[in-house]
């Protein structure tokens, strides 16, 4: 197995894309050389995994075969890209769906198929909720083609919820993220400097800053819906308009519940070299989040922070089959 | 609390076949006590297992002040009033010293250390910055109290608190040293900064500081030419330990009871050996080459004996087994991917010790042997037969089975 020194293949890219495309996607690769990786899908382009550099500098560009020679991806790994690389327009959301069926067919083991099961159901129950919450607001029933738009509009809000009070499977991650900032908080408090405190001071300013803004667009999302009826009489473009507003959460939220959750399961012992393996893979969130609700947060401290800290080793050795068992049983937690 | 003869024969026995999982559990059980004076005689024997698995265990005071000194702790029975070593019958006299001598430290760190545990690193390195300096300034009685009840003579007092307050004066960055944050290990630069105080100190100081370091620290071969470079006088007994702290790693791989304890315990030796041979000393070059050469062959070839008989015995026979039966349960398949991933750390350690063409003739015939099972329809679904190939032996011999 090749060790994941890529220090010499491809070149690095900017490390805040200027949009969503250019930034891609979390993809849980089970291969201890893809963690962290992403997928990303530029116009007229195949697509193109993402992978952090090791020393928290740049981001590396590969096409699959690459990967496959120089990363060694897992069945699991070749299984998601294969049906991963079928999407022209790949989202937080589509990911996750593909990630699910990939599960499902019993390449991540059985735990992370049942906790893809449980997802699925999870999600089912969000959208019937969500229609029905909706549906409460309304003062009359509505025709077909008004019923139509507002079961669109309940699946594009299935995740997000529509209020503090119907929250939906996404507010779980919200608050995984909360409860990584203050175990990371008291951590850092009282680890020695040399011990990832520097690391760990990285990652839970990006962390916050992550925070404040998807509360932020959780906060300017819900009162839309306070003018259902306005927004239903929208068509199309008011569920379009929505959809867009409710993906934005996710996008700011990809790739951390894998952190928050590999964070809370970690012994203590380990959290030293977690804190600096997490600061060379956090996501970073695209330039244009900056105009989103919440406004632009001081990344470039953060990212000059972690430009400053120590490359990760090299990972060789057992440590690569037990990189893949942990990296395997983050699928159960975060289907 | 006393335990009679046979009792602790028996518990000494039963806490030696315990499997890992359990001795974390009993050990947590033993620490509950209140006096632990006896416990610490039955732990004797597990002292190495514990080492490596590291059981969440309560900070305490005594525990605290001994993290420092574990490079000189020896049973009561083997000291013998070496002034380079401390039995651990004195630990209690001498931490009872100590938290009179230091009081308003020690209150303190009861508060900080509440609900932590030994095996939080930045925990025990951010209470010791605190304890250990103070400890080492201390004046303490000669002998302390509770010295003779011990059983120790009165004029073993003075050296002993000598040696253990020269090791605490210096313990912060000897602790660093020895356990680092980084997984690659300490650096020379922090093995140095950590020796050369303890070189002030004086020669028994300072072998107890490389003591420490032997036991645990990821490149004791450069702990050992620090030290020789600090105090030439000092390194043939550094090379002498050095090499009976591999051995009795080693040791420690070959008694191993399952693949994935020896798979760890090999690993680590791996990484010990890494660079061993380099030392601008010729004797000792070639002392280590021939050290490493023996350990190399002894234990690649106890890691392959066990591999091979885990693999035959038990993984591909459960396989088969669970194959030609009825649906498996979660279980069974956790089971078997536990055995597959053990397996496969066993052999990645062993193979970098000795006996590859050996793990290779029997890893391509096991897999020879569970690629059919694929085809079975029974207990085991495709899918899972793949994923134990796979854990065994890379994706690419499973790539068959998705692609047939």
């Amino acid at each position: 197995m090749p060790d994941r020194d890529l220090t010499t293949a491809g070149s690095s890219s900017q490390e805040r894309p200027a949009n969503r495309a250019e930034r891609g996607i979390f993809v849980p690769f089970t291969a201890p050389m893809l963690w962290g990786g992403r997928i990303r899908r530029l116009p007229g382009s195949p697509p193109e995994l993402l992978l952090p550099s090791l020393t928290g500098r740049g981001t590396y560009v590969l096409d699959w075969r690459s990967a496959v020679a120089a990363c060694t991806p897992s069945l699991h790994d070749r299984q998601l890209w294969a049906r991963l690389s079928l999407l022209q327009h790949p989202t937080p959301a589509a990911v996750r769906g593909v990630v699910r069926k990939v599960a499902l067919m019993g390449h991540a083991g059985r735990p992370a198929q049942a906790a893809a099961e449980a997802a699925l159901e999870e999600q089912r129950a969000a959208i019937q909720s969500v229609k029905a919450a909706l549906q409460a607001r309304l003062p009359a029933p509505l025709d077909a083609p008004a019923a139509a738009l507002l079961g669109g509009l309940a699946e594009a809000l299935a995740d997000s919820g529509i209020a503090a009070t119907v929250p939906g499977p996404q507010s779980r991650q919200v608050a995984g993220l909360e409860a990584f900032c203050t175990d990371l908080c008291e951590w850092t408090r009282r680890v020695p400097a040399p011990s990832g405190r520097n690391a760990g001071l990285v990652v839970l300013a990006a962390a916050r800053y992550n925070l404040a803004s998807i509360r932020a667009c959780l906060a300017a999302l819900w009162p839309l819906l306070d003018d259902l009826p306005g927004l239903l009489a929208r068509g199309p473009a008011g569920v379009r308009l929505m959809a867009e507003l409710a993906e934005r959460p996710d996008w700011l939220l990809d790739g951390w519940p894998p952190i928050t959750a590999l964070w809370a399961s970690a012994p203590v012992k380990d959290r030293s070299a977690l804190a600096a393996e997490i600061a060379a893979i956090f996501p970073v969130p695209a330039l244009e989040t900056d105009r989103w609700p919440g406004g632009a947060m001081d990344w470039d401290t953060v990212l000059r922070g972690r430009r400053l800290l120590g490359s990760l080793p090299v990972l060789a050795g057992t440590r690569l089959v037990e990189m893949a068992a942990r990296n395997e049983s983050l699928r159960a937690m975060t289907a | 609390m006393t335990i009679p003869g046979n009792a602790e024969r028996g518990l000494r026995a039963a806490l030696a076949d315990a499997p890992d999982h359990a001795l974390g559990r009993v050990v947590a059980m033993l620490d509950a006590l209140r006096d632990r004076s006896e416990v610490d005689i039955l732990l004797d024997g597990i002292r190495p297992r514990l080492r490596r698995l590291r059981p969440q265990r309560p900070v305490r005071l005594g525990r605290l002040l001994c993290l420092p000194l574990e490079g000189v702790l020896v049973n009561p029975g083997s000291w013998r009033q070496s002034p380079l070593l401390v039995p651990r019958s004195a630990i209690r006299p001498i931490t009872a010293a100590v938290a009179v001598a230091v009081g308003e430290i020690v209150v303190e760190l009861e508060v900080l250390a509440a609900g932590g545990s030994l095996s939080d690193e930045a925990l025990v390195q951010a209470l010791g910055e605190r304890l250990w300096p103070a400890a080492g300034r201390a004046t303490l009685p000669i002998p302390p109290q509770g010295w003779s009840e011990a059983g120790l003579p009165d004029d073993s007092a003075a050296p002993m608190l000598a040696l253990c307050g020269a090791i605490w004066r210096h313990a912060p960055a000897l602790w660093a040293a020895a356990y680092p944050g980084a997984r690659e290990g300490g650096s020379e630069t922090e093995i140095r900064a950590a020796l050369a105080p303890l070189a002030g100190e004086g020669r028994a100081a300072l072998l107890a500081g490389l003591a420490l370091l032997l036991r645990d620290a990821t490149r004791p071969g450069v702990a050992v030419c620090v030290a020789g470079s600090l105090m030439p006088s000092v390194q043939p007994t550094a090379e002498q330990e050095l090499a009976a702290a591999l051995t009795r790693d080693g040791a420690l791989v070959a008694g191993a009871a399952s693949p994935g304890e020896m798979a760890s315990a090999a690993q680590r030796l791996v990484r010990r050996m890494e660079g061993l041979e380099a030392t601008d000393n010729p004797m000792a070059r070639d002392q280590r080459r021939q050290l490493a050469l023996t350990l190399r062959r002894e234990v690649g070839a106890a890691c392959y004996t066990l591999y091979d008989r885990a693999l035959a015995e038990g993984l591909l026979a459960e396989a088969t087994r669970i194959a030609a039966g009825p649906p498996a349960t979660d279980e069974q398949v956790a089971m078997l991917e536990r055995m597959a991933r053990d397996l496969r750390r066993l052999e990645v350690a062993g193979r970098r010790l000795a006996a590859e063409a050996a793990f290779d003739r029997t890893l391509a015939d096991t897999i020879g042997r569970l690629l059919p099972l694929a085809a079975s329809r029974g207990g085991l679904a495709r899918v899972e037969v793949a994923r134990l190939v796979e854990m065994l032996a890379g994706p690419q011999a499973a790539l068959p089975l998705l692609e047939g």
